[in-house]
């Protein structure tokens, strides 16, 4: 069997191929991570900050005793990670999440764990408490923030049960999540949008309002983004809300790529306005994309 | 348009298959379960208008392109390319009906509408290949078949086409048609059926014509050929035209005051016109018009008679216009000796009584119309009447006379049977069975005088009188008769009559009128060279209430009329254009010679006339069962059949009597046809509607003809151009076809959706 490169299970349809979650989501971190050697971002994980004056009771292990053996004096190495960003990893698990094009490797909640779960991983890998909330139509998972490694066994535990079912309610769970986190933090949302935009954007300013940085990853199927269809078709809502609909593909493709683009144009507008960063990914995108906005975004604070 | 392969018009029903195929073949769609359907739902209500507008316009691509397809396999030969077509390549038979009325003589330019037709026709002529058959007929108020039989040969029809002119006729379209028609039924040979034919029709379209011709039936439906009407005319052409001018007199004499009575259009109706009155040639007289709106006024001119002779007249409308032929009208009349009528009656027997002639003479003597009748009657008392007074008088009236001797009778016999009227009132007076020996058998040579046995005197009571009935309409004696004196006639009540019993065996005698009853009333009959009228009743009040105030005026047009008849006059100084005519010659010459001189022509030619020898009419007059031996009497009058008159204007016949020194002569006056005059043109839809079932399409050149026939048609085949459309509509349903149906959805990947995904990083 040959051996796979770490980079290659950034790639949907390998990743699928691993069966254990805690193991998909590992791959996805490590093939990212050792896609960074060549990137400007190194040290990530022991990302310095400054040096001070090392004063009793001070862990000596974090002496630096390079600067000891040319100054003789003792500094402490300060890091970045000590600044304590609380992640919040919001997984959209609606009935619309579940929906796998013709040909699609992935469901986009299929995606949105593995992207989730990985992110899970570089936050608890750098001490970060990470929590997750699943939510559908109500909330139905909700982990508080820890950094433990337990913790993240139990994140991607949840992740790998989570279930696409029921309509979705995401303002209204957006609202009530943003009341429940207690601190500041970060906010990671992972989710179609496919709800009512202008109480969606609305649910955006409140997290806002509450001092989260937000990162969206708007998540589509690659069939919804190219409308690969090309015979007479007749589409059914996944949530069972929108009436049927018998339509020819070729006939209505580009009408309906317009409403898409322009879907995705307002959200970015929005999300530019409010300070928040707007990803729209498809089931197709490689992992590395993804994680390289929230790298960014990481790097920002 | 014409198809050269007609029946690959039937590739046209394929045309239906993609409306088949549309309703019939709609794809099953594939079930899926979609995340994003409010996008779909939103675009989709933005594109389903215009696609279901795309799809009808691909739908109705694919039929026309399947039916184009059909058209060009059909090589169809295209109208507007006519001038391009060869001369010589028309095939098939064709009939050539030239309109010849009045009104093709109407010239608004250079040239006449008759010219242009004439024209036309020789284009015509000129496309038609040396195989293609033709036949010509010229229509006006009959068709003359001037070629009635297709032939080959062009030439002759050509030269017929340049000799043909105009008339001063109405146009009878029904006639013409039927005629052309004919030679097509006359001329269908066995295996020719199919083969290509038309009528073409070279006309003016005139609303009159066709107007008469919309109100009857225009010829069988079954087997009608294709028409082709050459319309030659220009417009509504504005005319002036005196149509009507009549002088009422019957007979004129010589320094009597004449009327004429005339009908005038004026140019316009609101210019003055002038028209001016010509005797002989000379002026004398002439009034204006005013028209103060009407399209034709009435004016009448007094003037008089003149010296003893014929005269001709003629009132012209001094107005220029298109049409010349109806600017004037022409007259005759004969200021001789008008002809002398003799009323034998009964007179009055005592103070405040009347003769039984007088209501008959009052008649006569009645102003007619605001003219004196002109006849000149004689009364004389039945006792004091003698057997030679007779020949001195045209018309004889027995205005119930009571009893006649028998030299009187016989002298009235003689009379009759040299060419005399004899007009006989049974009043009460009358004794029938006195009478019927008398006058029906011991004095005929043949079945005798009366037109009828005479049977006994009748009276009925005041509340059984009998109404008049009119069994002859057309007759001469009723001919004049206005509706309106016609309803007067039909009022008059009959108190008292005498049966009479046509002879049934008698062609010479028949019922003029009969009363409610169906008793005869009015009998006629021939006799000799003569004729004779029987009235049933009396001409007095005690026989019928036709003398009285109210119906006096039928008594008054009966007995003109009659006198007319039987004087052998009136009618015969007019004639109808384009009609033979039988002209009465009174003193015919010995050699039977009449030269009749046309109007305009130099020099007189010369006809014949029919001489009637008393007693040789066998078949009119078949020997009685004991008749005696006709009387030896010299012809006094003989009959002129006169071929059709062609020219309008004052014909003039004249000869020598026999042991005459100088000539008779009669004058005939010819006018065109006065509703011609009305150059008002219909409009095509409305023509083509009138002459229905016929398949009829018009056009102003023959060479933009649409169709003669099926294979002859005139014009050009355009297969390159019919298949390159074809093709080009392919191409666009092809177009139309990948645009909505094969369109891949890589097409709008750089730009849709997926490309701002792929911004993302």
């Amino acid at each position: 069997m040959a051996v796979l490169a770490p980079e290659a299970y950034l790639r949907p349809d390998v990743i699928r191929q691993v069966q254990r979650f805690d193991l998909k989501a590992r791959f996805v971190m490590e093939g990212f991570l050792a896609g960074l050697h060549t990137s400007p971002f190194k040290g990530f994980s022991v990302e310095f900050s400054e040096h001070r004056k090392y004063v009793p009771g001070d862990d000596i292990r974090a002496v630096d005793w390079k600067v000891w053996s040319r100054t003789n004096r003792y500094y402490i190495k300060q890091y970045e990670a000590e600044t304590n960003l609380t992640g919040h990893l919001l997984v959209d698990v609606s009935g619309s999440m579940g929906y796998r094009g013709p040909g699609g490797e992935l469901s986009k909640l299929e995606y949105a764990t593995y992207l989730a779960g990985a992110m899970a991983y570089l936050m608890v890998h750098q001490q970060d408490p990470v929590g997750l909330v699943t939510f559908g139509e109500e909330i139905h998972e909700y982990l508080k923030p820890k950094s433990r490694p337990s913790h993240l066994l139990s994140i991607l535990r949840r992740l790998n049960e989570a279930r696409p079912a029921g309509p979705t309610g995401l303002a209204a769970n957006l609202h009530r999540i943003a009341e429940m986190i207690p601190h500041r933090g970060l906010v990671v949302l992972f989710s179609d949008l496919l709800d009512d935009e202008a109480a969606v954007l609305d649910a955006f300013g409140h997290l806002r309002y509450r001092g989260h940085d937000v990162i969206v990853f708007q998540i589509f199927d690659a069939a919804e983004t190219n409308f690969p269809f090309d015979e007479l078709t007749r589409f059914e809502d996944v949530e069972g809300l929108e009436t049927a609909l018998t339509a020819e593909p070729n006939a209505v493709r580009e009408a309906y790529l317009k409403e898409v683009s322009a879907f995705l144009e307002r959200y970015r507008e929005e999300c530019l306005k409010r300070r928040i960063d707007f990803v729209p990914v498809d089931t197709a995108t490689t992992f590395d994309k993804a994680l390289l906005a929230y790298l960014q975004r990481r790097c920002g604070r | 348009m014409g198809f050269l392969a007609g029946t690959m018009l039937w590739g046209a029903l394929a045309a239906g298959i993609p409306v088949i195929l549309h309703l019939t073949g709609r794809a099953k769609p594939v079930l899926h379960r979609f995340a994003a359907l409010r996008f779909l739902h939103r675009s989709h209500k933005t594109t389903s208008r215009a696609l279901r507008i795309k799809h009808l316009l691909l739908l109705l691509l694919r039929i026309f392109a399947i039916a184009l397809l059909a058209v060009t396999l059909a090589r169809p030969v295209w109208p507007w390319s006519a001038p391009a077509a060869l001369p010589g390549q028309l095939h098939g038979d064709y009939v050539l009906v030239l309109d010849a009325s009045l009104s093709m003589a109407c010239r608004a330019g250079e040239t006449s509408r008759f010219e242009r037709a004439q024209a036309q026709a020789a284009a015509l002529l000129d496309l038609l290949a040396p195989d293609a058959r033709v036949a010509m007929a010229i229509a006006a108020e009959e068709a003359e078949s001037v070629q009635g039989r297709l032939t080959l040969d062009h030439g002759r029809v050509r030269e017929a086409v340049a000799r043909a002119a105009a008339g001063g006729q109405t146009l009878d379209l029904a006639k013409a048609l039927r005629a052309a028609q004919a030679i097509f039924q006359r001329e269908n040979r066995p295996g020719q059926e199919g083969a290509a034919r038309a009528v073409v029709f070279f006309t003016d379209l005139q609303a009159t014509a066709f107007a008469a011709a919309a109100r009857g039936p225009m010829g069988e439906e079954a087997h009608l050929p294709p028409m082709v009407i050459v319309d030659v005319g220009e417009g509504e052409e504005r005319n002036a035209a005196v149509l009507a001018a009549d002088l009422p007199q019957y007979a004129v004499a010589s320094g009597q005051t004449l009327t004429l009575n005339a009908t005038v259009k004026p140019l316009a109706t609101d210019r003055t016109c002038v028209v001016d009155l010509f005797v002989d040639d000379v002026r004398i007289a002439q009034k204006p018009l005013e028209p103060n709106g009407q399209a034709a006024v009435d004016v009448r001119f007094d003037f008089p008679a003149g010296l003893p002779g014929v005269h001709a007249g003629r009132l012209r409308v001094v107005q220029h216009d298109a049409l010349a032929a109806d600017q004037e009208r022409v007259f005759a009349y004969d200021a001789g000796r008008p002809p002398r009528t003799l009323i034998v009656e009964r007179p009055a027997e005592g103070e405040g009584q009347l003769g039984s002639g007088h209501f008959l003479r009052a008649a006569l003597a009645t102003p007619s119309a605001g003219a004196a009748s002109g006849l000149e009657a004689e009364v004389v008392a039945a006792k004091d009447v003698k057997p030679d007074q007779f020949k001195d008088h045209r018309v004889v009236i027995l205005a119930d006379p009571g009893e006649l001797n028998d030299a009187v009778w016989r002298a009235l016999q003689n009379f009759v049977q040299e060419g005399g009227g004899l007009f006989v009132w049974l009043g009460p007076n009358c004794n029938p069975e006195a009478l019927a020996p008398m006058a029906y058998s011991t004095y005929s040579r043949n079945l005798g005088l009366l037109p009828g046995h005479l049977g006994k005197q009748v009276t009925l009571a005041a509340d059984k009188q009998q109404m008049v009935r009119i069994a002859q309409p057309d007759h001469p004696v009723l001919a004049r008769f206005t509706p309106q004196v016609r309803s007067v006639l039909r009022a008059v009540k009959v108190r008292q009559y005498v049966s009479v019993e046509p002879e049934a065996a008698d062609p010479n005698a028949g019922v003029v009128l009969t009363l409610s009853g169906g008793a005869p009333l009015l009998l006629e009959k021939s006799y000799g060279a003569g004729r004779v009228l029987l009235c049933a009743t009396g001409p007095t009040a005690a026989s019928s209430s036709m003398v009285v105030q109210g119906e006096a005026e039928a008594l008054l047009t009966l007995v003109l009329d009659a006198c007319r008849l039987l004087s052998g006059g009136g009618d015969e100084t007019r004639a109808r254009l384009g009609r033979p005519l039988v002209l009465t010659v009174f003193d015919p010459p010995a050699d039977g010679v009449v030269r009749w001189t046309p109007p305009n022509a130099a020099r007189p030619g010369t006809i014949y006339v029919e001489l009637e020898t008393p007693g040789a009419e066998g078949v009119s007059n078949p020997p009685g069962k004991n008749a005696p031996a006709a009387p030896a009497a010299p012809a006094r009058r003989a009959k002129l059949l006169v071929p059709p008159l062609r020219e309008a204007g004052v014909h003039r016949f004249a000869w020598r009597p026999v042991g005459q020194s100088a000539d008779r002569v009669q004058l005939v006056a010819v006018n065109p046809v006065a509703s011609e005059s009305d150059l008002a043109r219909m409009a095509d839809a409305d023509a083509l509607e009138a002459l229905k079932p016929w398949e009829a399409s018009i056009v102003k050149e023959v060479a933009q003809a649409p169709r003669f026939a099926a294979k002859g048609a005139v014009g050009r085949e355009w297969p390159i151009p019919m298949l390159l459309a074809v093709l080009a509509l392919l191409a666009v349903e092809s177009f139309l076809s990948n645009r909505l149906y094969t369109a891949t959805p890589g097409d709008a990947e750089s730009e849709g959706a997926a490309g701002d995904l792929g911004g993302a990083a």
